[in-house]
């Protein structure tokens, strides 16, 4: 893969590209936890705190035992404050 | 080689009698040709003497005879009484009218009887025994004999007691029947262990079987999932159909939809189980995952007016684990109170060190007061997929149960229904040095 950096792409815009692709990727397979849950850490990488939670909070929903995701909520709400 | 040594004793004291007897009559002659007794008398009284002399040695052999006899029964009796007092089975006899003739004391102390006589009789015997009385009335009765038939009673410690009992025919050294005889064990370990077994067995095969279904149905599942999605865009964005038929289109997608998500959480929930990871055994500080899981959790428990409280002992005892898979073991059974709990109330999870079977175990206890489990739900809780609720999957207490065993310890489930449930996780301690431990309970 090309390093944005040196091929002259706007890294912000790469990291939205990115993660337009995993927001699709997640919403073509809305049960699949860990899409959800690589798009829910991207979020969070981004900042994007109450959508990372939403998201994250729907995985729960459907699996309430799934233990990375109970961490990861915890982690968004921490960063949340 | 014992027996030949008591049988040359036994000879010895025939011939050391005979010799006796001959000397005590030798004397009283002497002593009678020493007063001068008149020797025309003297042939005859040599022969009453001898004869006297032989019939004391007679009585006296048959003295000795019966004396040694009486002890050799004594020792019989002693030897097979010591077999049958070690003896682990319990056994007992019976007489053809159902008297008890022999019981030991493993039989008393299964059953529960006062070692002393008099026993009871079959009919005096309490209502629990109701299934064993059964078996012995048909032995007696009918000559029905059992080989390992199964029972189950509830002890005076309530505890459930499967009974395993054999019963044979009682002859005496003519063959004639003269009772029965019944041995009986409590095989209630033995069945616990070969339920665990089977029930490993199942999860195993289960998990097989998962992984496999699981792989081949979840890649062209997530395809169907896609499709569907992009069908339905395409179909809303050509406006081909509205009013009542676009909304009738709708609600189909909706459907499919909702059905390919609800395939794919099974898929999910069978790779879940089917995910046989080696254990990463490491020194954990148990109330580790215990109070992480609690972190984890405490939003959701107050969204739902639910109290968490820990009451942990001191010491922070140590196991060899796996931490994430005990911090799995912790959430799977606090989801499992929380949903019990729909008005909320207060979970508790204590702690304590305790004895079992001369090792030590932490037992955490996860005490909830939710709508309890019916009893006849309770010895199926730990099967993969058995759920009492619509939107359950019957696996959390299954992987729960699975991780715990992987450690070396067991789950314990006691409940009350309407009044709450208590789950009792006991894992091996890592060590013997543990602080804050109780003196072990005899």
């Amino acid at each position: 893969m090309a390093d944005p950096s040196k091929s002259g792409a706007d890294p912000a815009r790469t990291i939205q590209d990115e993660l337009e692709r995993l927001r699709r990727r997640a919403g073509a397979v809305p049960a699949d936890p860990d899409t959800r849950l690589l798009f829910a850490r991207k979020l969070l990488d981004c900042r994007q705190v109450d959508e990372a939670i939403l998201e994250i909070r729907a995985v729960i929903a459907m699996f309430p035992n799934h233990l990375e995701a109970r961490k990861l909520l915890e982690s968004a709400h921490t960063l949340q404050g | 080689m014992l027996r030949s040594q008591q049988e040359m004793r036994l000879f010895g004291q025939r011939y050391g009698a005979i010799f006796v007897g001959l000397a005590i009559a030798a004397a009283v002659l002497i002593i009678l040709l020493i007063l001068n007794f008149p020797r025309t008398q003297g042939l005859l009284a040599l022969i009453i003497f001898a004869l006297l002399g032989i019939t004391a040695t007679a009585a006296a052999v048959t003295a000795y005879s019966y004396f040694a006899t009486k002890e050799k029964l004594a020792k019989v009796q002693t030897t097979a009484r010591a077999i049958l007092e070690s003896l682990v089975g319990g056994v007992l006899t019976l007489d053809t009218d159902g008297g008890v003739t022999i019981i030991n004391r493993a039989a008393c102390q299964i059953l529960e009887i006062d070692s002393a006589p008099p026993y009871p009789d079959l009919d005096e015997l309490p209502e629990k025994y109701r299934p064993l009385v059964g078996l012995i009335r048909k032995a007696l009765d009918a000559r029905q004999y059992v080989q390992d038939q199964d029972s189950v009673f509830v002890n005076s410690r309530n505890q459930q007691i499967v009974l395993r009992t054999s019963i044979s025919e009682q002859v005496d050294e003519t063959g004639e029947r003269v009772g029965i005889v019944v041995l009986v064990k409590d095989v209630s370990n033995l069945v616990t262990m070969e339920s665990e077994l089977r029930k490993r067995d199942r999860l195993a095969a289960a998990g097989t079987l998962a992984a496999g279904v699981a792989h081949e149905i979840r890649n062209p599942l997530s395809a169907l999932e896609l499709n569907l999605r992009l069908l339905r865009d395409e179909v809303t964005g050509l406006g081909r159909v509205g009013g009542d038929a676009g909304s009738d289109i709708d609600g189909y997608f909706e459907i499919l939809s909702a059905e390919t998500r609800r395939l794919n959480r099974i898929t999910s929930n069978f790779l879940q189980l089917s995910r046989a990871e080696p254990l990463t055994r490491v020194r954990v500080a148990v109330h580790q995952p215990v109070s992480q899981v609690a972190r984890l959790v405490h939003r959701e428990a107050e969204e739902k007016n639910i109290s968490l409280v820990l009451d942990l002992v001191s010491g922070d005892p140590e196991v060899l684990g796996d931490s994430t898979k005990l911090e799995q073991v912790c959430l799977n059974i606090l989801i499992n109170a929380m949903q019990a709990m729909p008005t909320g109330g207060v979970i508790n999870v204590a702690s304590r060190i305790d004895w079992s079977d001369g090792r030590k175990f932490v037992n955490l206890a996860f005490a909830d007061q939710g709508v309890g489990i019916a009893p006849e739900n309770l010895p199926r809780l730990f099967d993969p997929y058995f759920t009492t609720r619509s939107d359950g999957t019957g696996l959390g207490l299954a992987i729960a149960d699975r991780i715990v065993t992987d450690h070396g310890g067991k789950i314990l489930v006691e409940s009350t229904v309407g009044r709450g449930t208590v789950v009792k996780v006991c894992l091996p301690m890592a060590d013997e040095d543990a602080r804050g431990a109780k003196e072990p309970v005899a």
